[in-house]
């Protein structure tokens, strides 16, 4: 890419060759045009070398200052473009950039009215300080928006970097959570269950050892067993009710988190929203409104051109209603596809019905449902 | 030091076709300086040809032909058809053609001015001489028809008296010619320019040194080895400079062996040919590091060799081409190459600092061209 240094190299290697060769007018002998041309730009050429090595100003000065010697000694009224150029690259590196501009207008207009050039010199001067300040302006600009784009791709960079973090982290989390919930069940197994069984075994076998001497006792042992037992299957019965998730739970989750995956995935936004008691939903119908609501969502990304896309789920009291409706806005009446031929055949398996409306703020499918 | 003979040696053992090639193209200039002293010599010391249509076919027309062959020197290209002569006078195959008309004995003998027809080009010089000749002859000839009085016997009698009359003709040189001068500078001369062709030729694969060690990722590698990427760039050029004097010092060394005189000593050919061969090794390492592959490289090398040889003078003078292409000539290496030896062969004392000077800014620019872009690379890497 071009920098600052390139810039002012290849305006000077410009205006070395239109000074010689057009404002000398062929006045100059050839051999000597072309050693000048040579020159100037060997030491232009070494200038930028230096510079890009050790990156010190005084490189740039101490050419600046021997080529404007050159100009002086060649004759000023041929190389008068190439010394402007060669002042505003010195007070570049060597001014305040905030006096930039006021120091470069008060000396090229002393220069101006000190050595006066002809008009063909002045010209050319002129289309050249304008040129290379308007590039030097963009050359800036570019630069300040190349740091910038530089710190956001950085700060990208460490955002994704955390976002990896954080995936692993939940993937982590999710595995220690369900080794927990293991050992926290097996734990109650062993502790109240397994417990239980084992008294219940041992007094069995003490009532078959004494059957026949003390059948009373062996009696009251399989009896008390057999209470164990029953506290057991009570015991296990229990367990599995608190330990089971609710119903209602395991579907509005699973409901949830299409449509969350759905968001992120395809930058939609998505809304939720029920009422009423979910746990009147059975499973069928959970079932029909899972399948239900990802066919309507693949329907929006290809044929609706919405942003924007709701699930509303209400509970009345005899009746089930779930809405699934977009903002899409497409022309022309909706023709009824293989897509929502399904989507009519499953909410009639789940003995419900389904309808369809297409209006000016979207499409909705909307099923009813008895419970 | 030590790595950089390492790489150069190692660049060498891997491109040893290159080296042969560099061995061969040296051969193949100094087998051009031969031959083509031999062909500017064998041009230049050529009987002069001439197309002759014969309608006449008497003994005076062959005493015609006989004039211009014995006595002058001249070749004749004998031929009825006059669209196949004109042909070769617009290739200039001939320098001009003479049409002996029908009846021309006849009519001579019978006291009349018969003339013999001549169509030439642009040939000025021997066509003018050949004019001279031709009214020397028929002067002669229509003095005898006079004196016979237009009776054909006593036309003939005199006739096969002057044929056994023997004029001198004396024939001076307009200037003397060393012929083996004349072999040896042409030689050089039209062998010089081919030196430029085939040194980019081996510019290319210097070119493709460090662009195949780019593009393979070696240039990368080396710089977690202790061996440094400036290390690895004189390396490649060493190479480069070493491939090129090959070719010079055989070309250089034929000359001197063979002591061939080429108008100045050999050591300032040796010293332009070696600047320009160095121009030629910086250049091709710009190339290589601006550019991104292969093609790209070879286009721009091959280009450019091709069309500032043209513009510089390598295969021939631009003395009659527009100013401003003589002009744009003078931005090119190759020009000053060339003048050099222009100016030499004119005058072998001449001034040629100049052009010395020039050619050394040029091998200075490029090489620093290449620095700064080395530099650029190996800062954005």
């Amino acid at each position: 890419m071009i920098d600052k240094p390139i810039l002012y190299y290849l305006t000077k290697i410009i205006t070395v060759i239109t000074s010689i060769l057009i404002i000398s007018k062929a006045n100059v002998d050839m051999v000597f045009s072309v050693i000048s041309t040579l020159s100037f730009a060997c030491v232009f050429t070494l200038e930028v070398w230096l510079y890009r090595l050790f990156s010190n100003k005084m490189v740039v000065v101490i050419t600046s200052l021997v080529s404007m010697s050159a100009c002086f000694f060649l004759g000023l009224d041929i190389l008068f473009p190439l010394f402007i150029v060669l002042l505003i690259h010195l007070l570049d590196v060597t001014i305040d950039p905030g006096m930039f501009y006021q120091i470069i207008g008060v000396s090229l207009l002393l220069l101006f009215f000190i050595f006066t050039p002809d008009n063909l010199a002045f010209a050319i001067s002129m289309i050249i300080i304008i040129l290379l300040l308007f590039s030097r302006i963009i050359l800036t600009k570019l630069s300040i928006y190349k740091t910038l784009n530089e710190n956001q791709n950085e700060t990208i960079s460490e955002l994704n970097k955390k976002l990896t973090d954080l995936k692993s982290l939940i993937k982590t989390l999710k595995y220690t959570t369900s080794i927990e919930e293991r050992n926290r069940i097996a734990a109650r197994i062993h502790d109240q269950i397994g417990h239980g069984i084992s008294g219940s075994i041992i007094m069995l076998e003490a009532a078959l050892l004494i059957m026949k001497d003390n059948q009373e006792k062996a009696t009251d042992n399989i009896k008390r067993a057999i209470t164990n037992l029953r506290d057991g299957v009570d015991e296990i019965r229990s367990a599995l009710k608190e330990e089971r998730a609710d119903r209602y739970l395991l579907g509005i989750n699973d409901i949830t988190a299409i449509l969350e995956e759905y968001k992120v995935s395809y930058n939609k936004t998505t809304f939720l929203h029920t009422t009423g008691d979910l746990d009147f939903i059975t499973m069928d119908i959970w079932a029909c409104i899972h399948d239900n609501l990802k066919e309507c969502l693949t329907n929006v990304l290809k044929h609706s051109n919405a942003s924007e896309f709701y699930l509303n789920i209400d509970v009345f009291k005899k009746i089930i209603k779930v809405e699934y409706k977009d903002n899409g806005k497409s022309s022309g009446d909706f023709v009824k596809g293989l897509g929502l031929e399904a989507i009519e055949e499953r909410t009639v398996q789940a003995k419900g019905r389904c309808f369809f409306t297409k209006g000016e703020n979207g499409f909705s499918v909307t099923n009813i449902f008895n419970y | 030091m030590k790595n950089i003979w390492l790489l150069t040696k190692t660049n060498v053992k891997r491109n040893i076709t290159a080296v042969l090639i560099s061995i061969v193209s040296g051969l193949l200039l100094c087998f051009m300086l031969y031959a083509m002293g031999y062909l500017v010599a064998d041009i230049t010391l050529s009987k002069i040809r001439v197309g002759v249509i014969d309608q006449d076919q008497s003994t005076l027309s062959e005493d015609f032909k006989h004039y211009l062959t014995k006595d002058l020197d001249y070749e004749l290209i004998e031929n009825n058809s006059y669209e196949q002569l004109s042909t070769q006078l617009i290739d200039k195959d001939i320098s001009v053609i003479i049409e002996i008309p029908k009846d021309f004995y006849k009519g001579i003998s019978e006291g009349q001015k018969k003339e013999i027809l001549m169509t030439s080009l642009d040939d000025f010089e021997n066509v003018a001489f050949l004019e001279a000749y031709l009214n020397s002859f028929l002067g002669n000839i229509w003095m005898l028809a006079d004196s016979a009085g237009g009776d054909v016997e006593v036309f003939n009698k005199m006739l096969s008296d002057y044929r056994l009359e023997t004029i001198e003709i004396n024939k001076a040189a307009a200037y003397t010619i060393d012929i083996n001068t004349m072999k040896d500078r042409g030689g050089f001369e039209n062998s010089i320019g081919f030196y430029m062709m085939f040194i980019f030729g081996l510019g290319v694969f210097i070119s493709f040194i460090v662009l195949d060690d780019r593009i393979s990722g070696v240039f990368n590698r080396i710089k977690i080895t202790p061996v440094k990427p400036v290390h690895y760039i004189i390396g490649s050029g060493l190479f480069g400079v070493f491939i090129c004097l090959i070719e010079v010092v055989i070309y250089c060394g034929y000359i001197l062996l063979k002591d061939i005189h080429i108008g100045f000593p050999v050591s300032l050919l040796f010293l332009m040919m070696s600047l320009y061969s160095l121009f030629t090794v910086c250049f091709c390492l710009v190339i290589a590091l601006s550019l991104k592959s292969k093609n790209a490289a070879i286009s721009v090398i091959i280009g450019f060799s091709t069309v500032a040889n043209i513009l510089g003078g390598a295969y021939f003078t631009l003395d009659l081409a527009p100013v401003s292409l003589q002009n744009l000539a003078r931005i090119l290496p190759q020009f000053w190459f060339m003048d050099t030896f222009r100016i030499l062969l004119a005058d072998p004392v001449a001034n040629i600092y100049p052009n010395i000077i020039i050619l050394s800014l040029f091998t200075i620019l490029a090489f620093l061209l290449g620095a700064v872009l080395f530099s650029q690379n190996n800062r954005s890497s």
